[in-house]
């Protein structure tokens, strides 16, 4: 009678000791995701096309070289150089742009796409014509 | 055999007496959990209230703040409370009144500009009160967001008594309107304080700005004599002036 | 007599050590709580550190103000170069932009944090803008 006693008193040592340690994993691997990361990544390439887009490129503005390339002007290049230019001095992460003109034969693209992208930005010029930036996720 | 039953009746009696003490152990936990929870809660209220005063600061907006359950808030001179448990500090300009079970409340900010813009001012409205002007104030409905009632005096909760307030602006009928008259103090000092500095910063930048040297000693001197009741005409002629003569504004 | 003994016995050893891993259960999840506590608090700080980029940019102490307009997420040069005049206080930070040290309270702090954000810098000279980084620090 002793025995039986004491193998149920392990018995309930047992049960209880493996409860807490499963608790204890489910507390531990169940965290949340880094959501709040992704939000000011967003802010920031928004940021960034917002100054680009003011920018002195010459006499003009980075806008008003965008709205020359759109329409069929010769600005593209020295868009696309200053796009380049800035985003890496002032963006931290990989990036891709695109000048996506209301005339898409004269869209200005940087570099391929992101494998995976971190946030976005999009802005849309006066005239219409879109620009857009993608920050890329460093693996 | 009589033994056997008392040590029975004994041994119950000390498990009853140790289900006892852990169950008053566990009611004593889970009421201290329910407190901390309620705690956690106000506190989100109150960062949550925080984010969207100083969001509201970065452009001019409206926005209905409500979370679907009563909470109090008091506004203090530097902090506001949710509860009256958890303290926010700010240190920015904001006006508002202590409202008690209050589910819903109206955030709104506006530019002020004496002449060059001093900061965009937050209120923050319980929409159940009603309020009122003494006089008729220019503006002053076509201002207000919506949800704001504007009744006539004797029926408002609220009634902005005009020639009592500081300065001669429509900021100051909403500040009046919405707060009470020790948030109002504070808040006026905030924005008398913030207009200095925000002077001295022109000021500076008009002493640090080559060139056209006269004209911009004359802004500069129309800046030191510039105060919150005082008319802003010559101080942005002055300014314009410099724009004609193909030099910097200094705002 | 000894077979009630040892009945209650057997009953206070299983009580106790019930008791016992109830406890240590019970600090496990206090410990576990104040953990999460501070991390959110961290997560709070942190998303205020990140979100004085727009705050900053918006003050009219540094924005840039043209006849009355101004250009959003672009500051002043001249007003950054006076703005550190210990009116405002972030906190424990540094904030630069380009070099121009707009705040600097971050003395004794060894480890920091740093988040930057483009924004524009105008001159108010020659009329110019230029890109340039907002770094917080904390």
């Amino acid at each position: 009678m002793v025995k039986k006693g004491q193998i149920e008193a392990v018995g309930l040592v047992v049960i209880v000791v493996l409860l807490v340690l499963l608790g204890l994993f489910f507390l531990k691997y169940s965290g949340k995701g880094d959501v709040d990361e992704d939000r000011f990544l967003t802010i920031k390439a928004n940021n960034f096309l917002n100054a680009l887009r003011q920018v002195s490129i010459g006499g003009s503005s980075f806008e008003d070289l965008a709205i020359e390339c759109c329409s069929g002007g010769s600005s593209c290049a020295q868009i696309e150089s200053s796009m380049v230019a800035n985003g890496a001095t002032y963006l931290d992460e990989d990036f891709y742009f695109e000048l996506k003109c209301v005339d898409e034969s004269n869209s200005v693209v940087k570099s391929t796409n992101c494998p995976s992208t971190v946030a976005s930005g999009h802005i849309v010029l006066i005239s219409g014509d879109e620009m857009f930036v993608k920050l890329c996720r460093n693996f | 055999m009589g033994k056997r039953g008392q040590g029975m009746q004994f041994n119950w009696i000390f498990v009853v007496i140790a289900g006892a003490i852990l169950l008053s152990m566990f009611a004593g936990f889970a009421v201290k959990y329910v407190d901390l929870r309620e705690s956690r809660n106000d506190a989100e209220i109150g960062r949550g209230l925080d984010q969207i005063f100083l969001s509201s600061k970065s452009t001019a907006q409206y926005k209905p703040f409500d979370i679907g359950r009563d909470f109090d808030i008091n506004f203090l001179c530097d902090e506001f409370v949710i509860n009256k448990d958890y303290r926010q500090e700010y240190d920015y300009v904001i006006f508002g009144d202590d409202a008690e079970d209050v589910d819903e409340l109206i955030i709104w900010s506006r530019e002020f500009k004496h002449p060059f813009r001093v900061d965009n001012i937050v209120y923050v409205f319980d929409p159940r009160k009603t309020v009122a002007v003494s006089e008729n104030v220019p503006g002053f409905v076509e201002g207000l967001p919506e949800g704001i009632q504007v009744v006539s005096s004797n029926q408002a909760d609220i009634v902005v008594n005009v020639n009592s307030l500081p300065y001669n602006d429509l900021a100051f009928v909403y500040a009046a309107m919405v707060s009470n008259e020790n948030n109002f103090g504070c808040g006026v000092s905030l924005l008398e304080n913030k207009f200095e500095n925000v002077k001295e910063v022109y000021y500076d930048k008009a002493s640090n700005m080559p060139g056209c040297i006269s004209s911009y000693a004359d802004v500069k001197l129309k800046l030191d004599s510039l105060f919150l009741n005082s008319n802003v005409e010559e101080l942005v002629d002055s300014n314009r002036a410099l724009n004609s003569l193909g030099c910097g504004v200094v705002f | 007599m000894k077979k009630g003994q040892l009945q209650i016995q057997e009953t206070a050893i299983v009580i106790f050590i019930v008791t016992v891993i109830i406890a240590i259960s019970l600090i496990v999840f206090y410990r576990y709580t104040v953990d999460d506590i501070k991390d959110d608090n961290a997560r709070y700080l942190d998303e205020k550190a990140k979100g004085l980029t727009e705050i900053i940019s918006n003050l009219p102490e540094l924005k840039v103000s043209e006849m009355g307009i101004e250009a959003d997420w672009c500051i002043d040069e001249k007003k950054a170069i006076v703005f550190n005049n210990g009116f405002y206080d972030f906190g424990q930070k540094r904030i630069k932009i380009n070099g121009i040290i707009l705040y600097d309270n971050l003395d004794n702090v060894v480890e920091t944090r740093k988040f930057s954000s483009p924004v524009c810098l105008f001159d108010p000279v020659d009329e110019k803008k230029e890109m340039a980084k907002l770094v917080i620090e904390w």
